[in-house]
């Protein structure tokens, strides 16, 4: 299981990097990383029921929208973190886009891709993450 | 409150009825040699359209029309779409010989009549607005979007000023704005919102510099409030060199009492199935034709309306071609909601229209009072200010309390034989519902209104698990819309 | 302004437009009573004062009914009718006869005074009837996925060339020609402002097949890099009436370089010709109106867009899909709006299209009438159109200083041309006979027009208009 912080109803998986745009950024090592939505963004979007990927081997200047993640009354767009190349999309939610919420660390992950620049300043910690989830909420 | 029963004929598909053979509209056959196709055209598998009889498909037609909530049927209080009564002399109007079956390229002397119908409904329209020049031709209220930002866009490209890229659009603004204003190019600043519900001067202020092309809003703004600082906006866009374009879908809120371009807009769209009666029609056909000032009027569509009265003759003049944004519609526009539109206004007068107005207003505020006092319901934001058309209600308080959402609420509504208000709009009020009853309903039929949400009410605190149930006496229940969008279903083709 | 309409006004009735307000005078005081209020003008009272009118603004009304009902009447004479002037028009619309239960079934108020179905439980019948629209467009094109309405086939064109752009992430959009000009217009105006360039292949008669190879030969030796056309679209059979044999070519070329293609079709002619499914095409558009819609002045029209299922494609679709679904908590069918997120009021900026209201009675009204005419009768109708094409260019060529057709083979509509006379004569001398001799065309140096028939021609009425042209010809 990963660890993770709680704020009110949402999970925030510690071992891994955020956006202020809600999504994860794990790091694989060797410029890969692994990308997915967080807890608080897959219950927003309440039922997902699509995923819009790009194409595989597609490069993508940062803050391009790189897929979208389709709800039934609200859609999300993913944003690239830096520049990048998609080398993997998660085949499985095809079929399966319930896995995004069932499982947003893990089973739900989106995408892998590689960094085809270094500026990583978009990065947030996981606890500075949960600060950007608790304005929200208090927004709300 | 008693419960209203629509039909349910459990009616198949017309695809699913028929047999073999059977005809319905059989059309003329001449006595003509047939002439064969070039073998490489020629279709080997016949369409595969039903073959129904007359009978059968008017019955279809007919059970499926009595599944439909229409003004014709009952209350629609459908905010910010003035779901008003659509008067049967339009419709009369419309279908005459010498309208319906003219070909929009006829030549002048033989359309002589179309072309007056648009020129007197420019004409209208320049006067109930007070713009210089007023175009026809796009079909809908969002093509009236489009052609107002292409407009900016035209404006500033002929001033030689290629920097203005953005638009300043409140966050209470309908979706179109936004989405017509990034498909003429530009980007959008998005401006909040104050407590009061209207626009946060300080953010307005601090979002004006010289990128911005103009501010797209809609006055009444969609929480049925007139913005109090309108005047001042629209000066200080014109002071660093924008445009104002005004959102006409609350035009009915003030048509006849106050001219737009007296409150300092340059562009305006209207639209003419919501405050002239163009009926729905199911979702459309419309008309949103786009008023402007003198110094925009070279770059409208071509053609517009002329009239030559030395020669007593209507013509279509094409004068401004090289300034033009160009035709935003094949042809002229939707004419037959023109038609009606200008029926309306002609019926009306400047009396009729702005007496039509005042009582819209009047039936908003007085529904807006008592629901009110609707427990579990509140009307949020600029407390004491009169609504114009329309209000917009919350049930925030039966969210929190009992867990009964705006969505509940709406579907309770139609087993009562009212249409739901908008839902969920605008998007700066939790729980909304966005009310507008228009000067068509009765005394009887607000109290009715009032009475059908105070008994939901009553209802849900009783009991609010039974909430989620409705709608119960309509032609369907709740449907399954999620395995829809996982797995659509958009035509028989598509059938598993 | 014109003189007649200013001060025109109803001297017969107080307020004779009190039939359309739910609120009598009387009842108006007792609500301002209960509000606290002495006049609904009170309830202006937030808005700055000099922006209120002190008197109604002068415009002609009110009128009683009968009033307008005469005056309308009046206005509507000024128009020749089919009676007076038989228009040989088309170029995308054309005059159609609409069947008796066709139009009493549209007078229906319980169909057109409805709107969107926001709450599918209260609109069935009408979700039903756009489903129903969807399904008969999808058979007849040969396609699965069918656009509930979009505003006409100018428009169509312009979110097309805009959804290839969004899905192959380029921005050229290839047009051969002939296509209609005032579609090629609104095209523009609607790719210009996103940066998208129309590269133009000209052509009269039929499309410019060496031109064509030629361009995209040259585009396949590019680097894949500098490779940026999204789509081609044409048109079948062509803006000049040809049925070309070189679609499926283009089709071929098109797609070995990644490249969508868009054909704009007749849709009756599809009761007899290949559906753009057999030549591969991605995308179909067409004119809806010529499926038993008023031709109405062209407007409301109907714009007809048709793909296969694609879900990439379709999340990229501008307009509202309607689909077939069941219950909550029952297998009985029920059908909704579904994939909104593409729309403007979920997305607003990024949104397919800014497309709301849309055409959806047309639509309607399109399906009643497919359904209507059937298998058999959308067969007969569509022969029948070529066979009076025909018929017409045939006895039109007999005539001396008439070349009919300029091009062929066609449809229902061909180009003729006309020696030694203007547009302006021959148009002018064929009113006053009682035809309208087709729309002028841009091609050559003589006078060539696009004749259209339709199925309101009668044997007696083509033989009427090449007596017409017999004699303005050899006067």
């Amino acid at each position: 299981m990963v660890e993770t912080i709680q704020v009110e109803d949402y999970e925030i998986a510690t071992d891994r990097m955020y956006l202020k745009t809600h999504e994860w950024v794990k790091d694989l090592g060797d410029n890969k990383y692994l990308m997915g939505i967080s807890d608080y963004a897959q219950k927003m979007l309440h039922e997902i029921t699509y995923v819009q990927f790009e194409d595989v081997g597609e490069e993508f200047k940062a803050e391009e929208v790189i897929l979208v993640v389709e709800a039934l009354k609200a859609s999300g767009d993913i944003y690239a973190p830096f520049d990048l190349k998609l080398l993997e999309v998660n085949t499985e939610l095809e079929d399966m886009p319930e896995l995004i919420n069932q499982s947003p660390y893990e089973k739900g992950w989106l995408a892998k891709v590689e960094a085809l620049s270094s500026d990583r300043s978009a990065l947030i910690t996981p606890e500075e993450y949960a600060e950007v989830v608790k304005k929200e909420l208090e927004e709300a | 409150m008693k419960k209203r029963i629509q039909a349910k004929w459990n009616e198949p598909l017309i695809t699913d009825l028929g047999g073999t053979g059977r005809r319905a509209y059989i059309p003329e056959k001449l006595d003509l040699p047939q002439v064969d196709l070039p073998p490489n055209w020629k279709r080997k598998i016949p369409p595969n359209l039903p073959e129904v009889s007359e009978l059968e498909l008017v019955r279809h037609v007919v059970r499926l029309s009595q599944m439909i909530h229409s003004v014709d049927i009952g209350p629609y209080p459908l905010g910010s779409c003035t779901m008003k009564y659509n008067p049967k002399i339009n419709e009369r109007i419309a279908r005459f010989d010498g309208f319906a079956t003219i070909h929009p390229e006829s030549p002048e002397s033989i359309s002589q009549g179309v072309i007056e119908i648009y020129y007197r409904a420019q004409e209208a329209l320049k006067m109930l607005t007070g713009f210089s020049a007023v175009t026809l031709q796009p079909p809908a209220g969002a093509s009236g979007e489009f052609v107002g930002t292409l407009l900016m866009r035209a404006y500033h490209l002929a001033n030689g000023d290629t920097k203005r890229n953005t638009i300043l659009i409140p966050d209470s603004a309908h979706g179109t704005n936004p989405a017509s204003a990034a498909m003429a190019g530009f980007k959008i600043v998005e401006l909040p919102s104050d407590e009061n519900g209207i626009v946060d001067m300080e953010a307005f202020e601090a979002a004006l510099d010289e990128t911005v092309a103009g501010l797209m809003i809609t006055n009444p703004n969609t929480l049925g409030i007139f913005e109090p600082h309108i005047e001042q906006i629209n000066q200080k866009i014109h002071e660093i060199g924008g445009l104002t374009y005004l959102d006409g879908a609350n035009y009915n809120g003030i048509v006849g009492v106050i001219r737009p371009v007296d409150m300092g807009f340059d562009i305006m769209h209207m639209n003419l199935h919501k405050t002239f009666t163009g009926p729905h029609g199911g979702g459309g056909p419309g008309s949103g034709p786009v008023g402007v000032v003198e110094k925009l009027a070279k770059f409208l569509p071509i053609p517009l309306a002329a009239y030559d009265s030395k020669n007593n003759r209507y013509y279509w003049d094409y004068g401004h071609e090289k300034t033009s944004i160009g035709r935003v519609h094949a042809y002229n526009g939707n004419f037959g909601i023109i038609l009606r539109a200008l029926a309306y206004i002609y019926r009306n007068g400047g009396e009729g229209l702005r007496k039509a107005c005042e009582i819209a207003v009047l039936n908003a505020n007085y529904l807006m009072k008592k629901v009110e006092e609707i427990k579990g319901f509140i009307v949020p934001r600029a407390k004491g200010i009169p609504r114009k058309h329309e209000f917009v209600a919350s049930v925030l308080p039966l969210l929190n309390e009992i867990k009964v959402s705006a969505n509940d609420v709406a579907k309770a509504m139609l087993d009562y034989g009212i249409h739901a208000p908008t839902v969920y709009f605008p998007l700066i009020v939790k729980e909304a519902l966005m009310i507008e009853p228009t000067e068509s309903e009765t005394l009887q039929n607000l109290n009715q209104i009032y009475e059908v949400l105070k008994t939901i009410s009553d209802h849900a605190y009783s009991n609010p698990d039974l909430l989620q149930q409705h709608p119960l006496t309509t032609s369907s229940g709740r449907l399954d819309e999620l395995s829809l969008a996982k797995a659509p279903v958009l035509s028989e083709k598509m059938k598993k | 302004m014109q003189s007649d309409t200013g001060g025109m006004k109803s001297t017969i009735t107080e307020r004779p437009y009190q039939s359309y307000l739910g609120i009598s005078p009387e009842e108006e005081q007792q609500m301002l009573k209960e509000l606290g209020l002495t006049s609904t003008m009170d309830l202006f009272s937030d808005v700055p004062s000099h922006l209120l009118l002190k008197e109604p603004i002068q415009i002609p009304g009110p009128f009683t009914e009968s009033e307008l009902d005469r005056l309308f009447r009046k206005i509507a004479k000024k128009n020749k009718t089919f009676e007076e002037v038989v228009p040989f028009l088309g170029g995308g619309v054309r005059p159609v006869y609409i069947p008796a239960f066709l139009e009493e079934l549209m007078r229906r108020g319980e169909i057109y005074t409805a709107y969107t179905s926001y709450q599918p439980e209260v609109a069935q019948g009408m979700l039903q009837m756009v489903y129903e629209y969807e399904s008969m467009i999808a058979e007849l094109t040969g396609m699965e996925v069918v656009s509930a309405s979009l505003y006409d086939w100018g428009t169509a064109l312009g979110e097309s060339a805009r959804m290839m752009c969004r899905i192959t992430r380029k921005s050229t959009v290839v047009v051969v020609h002939p296509i209609s000009p005032r579609r090629l217009d609104v095209l523009h105006a609607y790719t210009e402002p996103a940066g998208i360039k129309i590269e133009e292949i000209h052509a009269q008669g039929d499309y410019d097949i060496d031109a064509i190879r030629q361009l995209i030969t040259e585009y396949g030796a590019k680097d894949k890099s500098d490779q940026d056309i999204a789509g081609i679209y044409f048109e079948a059979p062509t803006y000049h009436g040809v049925l070309s044999s070189h679609v499926d070519e283009i089709v071929s070329l098109a797609h070995e370089h990644g490249i969508l293609v868009t054909v704009g079709v007749d849709l009756i002619s599809l009761g007899i010709l290949r559906p753009p499914s057999e030549y591969n095409a991605d995308f179909v558009i067409g004119e809806g109106q010529i499926l038993g819609n008023a031709i109405s002045a062209g407007g409301p029209l109907l714009g007809v867009l048709a793909t296969k299922f694609n879900r990439k494609w379709i999340q990229n679709f501008p307009g509202r899909l309607v689909g077939k679904t069941t219950e909550l908590n029952s297998d009985n069918p029920g059908y909704c709006i579904t994939l909104s997120t593409r729309e403007q009021h979920i997305r607003r900026q990024k949104a397919t299209s800014n497309i709301c209201t849309n055409q959806t009675l047309m639509a309607v009204n399109a399906g009643i009438y497919l359904a209507g005419l059937g298998s058999r009768g959308i067969q007969e109708l569509a022969q029948g159109l070529m066979d009076r094409a025909y018929y017409l260019a045939n006895k039109l060529n007999e005539i001396k200083g008439v070349t009919a057709p300029m091009y062929s083979p066609f449809f229902a509509e061909f180009v003729a041309k006309f020696d030694n006379i203007t547009h302006n004569e021959l148009e002018q001398l064929c009113i006053e006979k009682g035809v309208v001799p087709g729309i002028p065309l841009d091609i050559d140096d003589g006078c060539a027009r696009l004749i259209s028939v339709s199925d309101i021609h009668q044997r007696a009425d083509l033989d009427h208009f090449v007596n017409v042209i017999d004699e303005v010809m050899n006067k």
